[in-house]
């Protein structure tokens, strides 16, 4: 709450400046969710979002978007008293940063969301924040992307459009806690093989450990074309051997630094089709595996193609994407391929006051499993919209998305907009 | 998307236009078409923009917008910036019109601040509501000559102006389906070849949709349309476009109409001459 305490000292404090334009909107929605199936709510609460912008007359601009997220059934049976706390009541800033035009450059600083890439839902391109997976891949991307602090510029290079970032500090994904509906279980499955899991070590915070990234990117006609490099550090960590004070086996999470190099492209076609691509490729990709001291780093390439028809007010879309670990050995953790399908449509009707999307993921292997998502919004008026989710996951109890207790939620929503 | 020209070329442009008046040398249909396409309408031009949204009780829903046009030779590229309200605000809009006589399909993209992400988007299907009005996509594109065979039925006046009324029947079934429009019937300011008036038809001949223009300036020696309503006389829903602060020939800047600028948003700065 201090943080909301300090935007709003802020916005009065800059509201009474001379030359000082200021839009400060929002949203508070109230939201219930729970499985279908069994179990207690998953969510039963409130969501306040503030989004505050500032702009002085010499091209100097503040943007502010906090969230704070309160859920009274975080509480409820799920999740261990200590952890609980932390989903009871949440925090986050969405964005919270200083930019300033130079000519056509725009140069920003401080806590920022960047995407790269034309995917629908997955991330090929989309390398740069880290992912707070409390509610796993369930939400929009938008809504579980970390806003991380990183020094951005965005402007031409010749024909070309160049957005570099620098990242002083690492973080890596956010797993869901212990014992919470989409926890990952990662501890509990060492512990049942009798390791113990010791605290991770993360990079060391200095300039030399920043990540380091860049988007050229290009349109002709029909094409858009985008490079990208990114000198970054692994969000997920990979598990070397060690030991306990007391000598007993153990595993350590540890972050190595890797390079990914990608292309990504777009083309309009007749008909109302667009076919996308994306491809990286990473020569020094970190693996956890059990031999060893239990990491390695083996190349990486990853594609993604999709396929997308626009009729009337309805976007019909179709990916395959595809990893694959060149030189895999059978003692990584890691399977030698992942796949995923994705299908999804995605419309407006009524004069625009009702938004569905139907989404289909599938990853054939392994027993992954799949994931139909079906979310619609409907605007009462232009302040009110009732909202609703329904996320169905079904796999093997190993995979991708069948590993949960609980495959199914419905989600729903009273929001106000001002 | 196809919002990119639209908006302004086709509610506004053929308004915006000024132009030389129609002579009575040359008063067949395609001729006066193509006067209203070509039209002087400025180098660039830029202007707010409200969109209003009246469902068929007569409640209102507002919706404002940057509109932002520039010719690059005889090319065009929009950008369109929502900022109000807050549930569309950000979204962006950009898009390439090229010269009719190269045949090539607009390019397209929109960025949703929701998703922090630019999507390039088909423009062959233009049938769809822009914006959630009574104004389909196809409905704010520069008018194409080429697409119709037309012929001048008569001679009516409108919103003051004495106007040519002109038959419009689509060349293909590819029109047929891009546009969504069996026949369309344009009203046409004589003096200066600004469309005041349309009717929209479809495949069983009935009149489902009426644009009319409600107010017409003269900004900068160009006849522009600040004003126009769209009727669907089936949903009985209807939607104004109103233009307001319109100017030409301001040197916007091409950063302007760059993807880059869909990510970072439009900001008073960025228009030093205009806000």
């Amino acid at each position: 709450m201090r943080h909301v305490a300090s935007a709003v000292l802020l916005t009065a404090f800059l509201g009474g400046s001379p030359g000082v334009v200021q839009a400060l909107d929002g949203s508070v929605a109230a939201i219930w969710g729970r499985g279908l199936s069994q179990g207690p709510d998953f969510e039963r609460g409130l969501q306040l979002q503030l989004r505050h912008s500032v702009e002085f007359d010499d091209a100097f601009t503040i943007k502010a978007e906090g969230r704070l997220r309160r859920n009274e059934a975080a509480c409820s049976g799920r999740l261990q008293p200590d952890s609980c706390d932390a989903y009871r009541e949440n925090f986050d800033w969405r964005e919270l940063y200083v930019a300033r035009r130079a000519g056509d450059w725009q140069i920003s600083a401080g806590l920022q969301q960047v995407v790269w890439g034309r995917a629908d839902a997955l991330r090929v391109f989309d390398l740069v924040n880290p992912l707070d997976l409390r509610d796993y891949v369930l939400p929009d991307l938008n809504d579980y992307r970390i806003a991380v602090p990183m020094l951005r510029a965005l402007g031409p290079l010749g024909e070309w459009t160049l957005e570099a970032l620098y990242l002083p500090g690492f973080r890596a994904n956010r797993y869901a806690a212990a014992g919470s509906p989409f926890d990952l279980g990662i501890q509990q499955r060492f512990a049942a093989a009798g390791i113990d899991t010791l605290a991770g070590r993360r990079p060391a915070s200095s300039p030399g450990n920043g990540e380091l990234g860049a988007l050229l990117s290009i349109t002709r006609g029909a094409l858009d074309l985008s490079l990208l490099a990114f000198s970054t550090w692994n969000d997920d960590p990979v598990y070397r051997w060690d030991s306990t004070a007391s000598g007993a086996l153990a595993v350590r999470p540890v972050f190595r630094r890797q390079h990914i190099f990608g292309g990504s492209a777009a083309l309009a076609l007749d008909g109302g089709w667009v076919l996308r691509g994306e491809a990286t490729w990473s020569p020094d990709a970190p693996y956890s595996r059990q031999l060893g001291d239990g990491t390695t780093r083996a190349g990486t390439f990853t594609g993604l193609l999709g396929l997308d028809y626009s009729w009337r007010d309805w976007m019909f879309t179709t990916q395959l994407s595809d990893r694959s670990v060149a030189g895999w050995q059978a003692d990584f953790t890691t399977p030698r391929r992942a796949s995923i399908a994705t299908l999804s449509a995605t419309g407006t009707s009524l004069s625009g006051r009702l938004s569905t999307r139907f989404a289909l993921s599938w990853m054939p292997q392994n027993g992954d499993g799949s994931w139909v998502q079906l979310r619609g919004s409907y605007k009462l008026t232009d302040l009110w919209v009732a909202e609703a989710e329904l996320d169905l996951l079904d796999g093997g109890p190993n995979g991708y998305f069948g590993q949960f207790r609980e495959r199914d939620r419905l989600l729903l929503g009273l929001r106000r907009l001002f | 998307m196809k919002l990119a020209r639209l908006l302004l070329s086709a509610v506004l442009m053929p308004c915006l236009v000024a132009a030389a008046p129609a002579t009575g040398a040359s008063v067949d249909a395609e001729s006066i078409l193509s006067r209203v396409r070509d039209r002087n309408d400025g180098d660039d031009v830029y202007s707010d923009l409200k969109l209003v949204l009246i469902d068929e009780k007569g409640g209102t829903r507002v919706r404002e917008l940057l509109y932002l046009q520039r010719d690059y030779g005889k090319d065009e590229k929009l950008t369109l910036y929502f900022t109000e309200p807050s549930d569309v605000k950000g979204v962006a809009f950009q898009s390439v019109t090229y010269d009719e006589k190269l045949g090539k399909d607009d390019d397209q993209w929109i960025y949703l601040p929701a998703f922090r992400q630019i999507r390039r988007i088909a423009s062959a299907d233009k049938r769809g509501s822009f914006m959630g009005s009574e104004y389909a996509y196809i409905d704010m594109e520069k008018l194409r000559v080429g697409d119709y065979k037309q012929r001048l039925v008569g001679e009516e006046v409108v919103l003051g102006q004495p106007c040519w009324v002109i038959e419009r029947l689509p060349v293909s079934e590819e029109v047929i389906n891009r546009t969504g429009y069996h026949k369309t019937v344009v009203w046409v300011d004589k003096a200066h070849d600004v469309v005041l008036k349309q009717t929209y038809y479809d495949a069983k001949g009935v009149q489902f949709k009426v644009m009319t223009a409600r107010k017409l300036e003269k900004i900068q020696d160009v006849w522009t349309v600040m004003e126009s309503h769209m009727q669907d006389q089936v949903s009985r829903k209807a939607s104004s476009l109103i233009f307001s602060n319109v100017r030409y020939n301001v040197s916007l800047a091409d950063k302007l109409f760059r993807q880059a600028i869909m990510k970072t948003g439009v900001s008073n700065a960025d228009l030093p001459a205009l806000r």
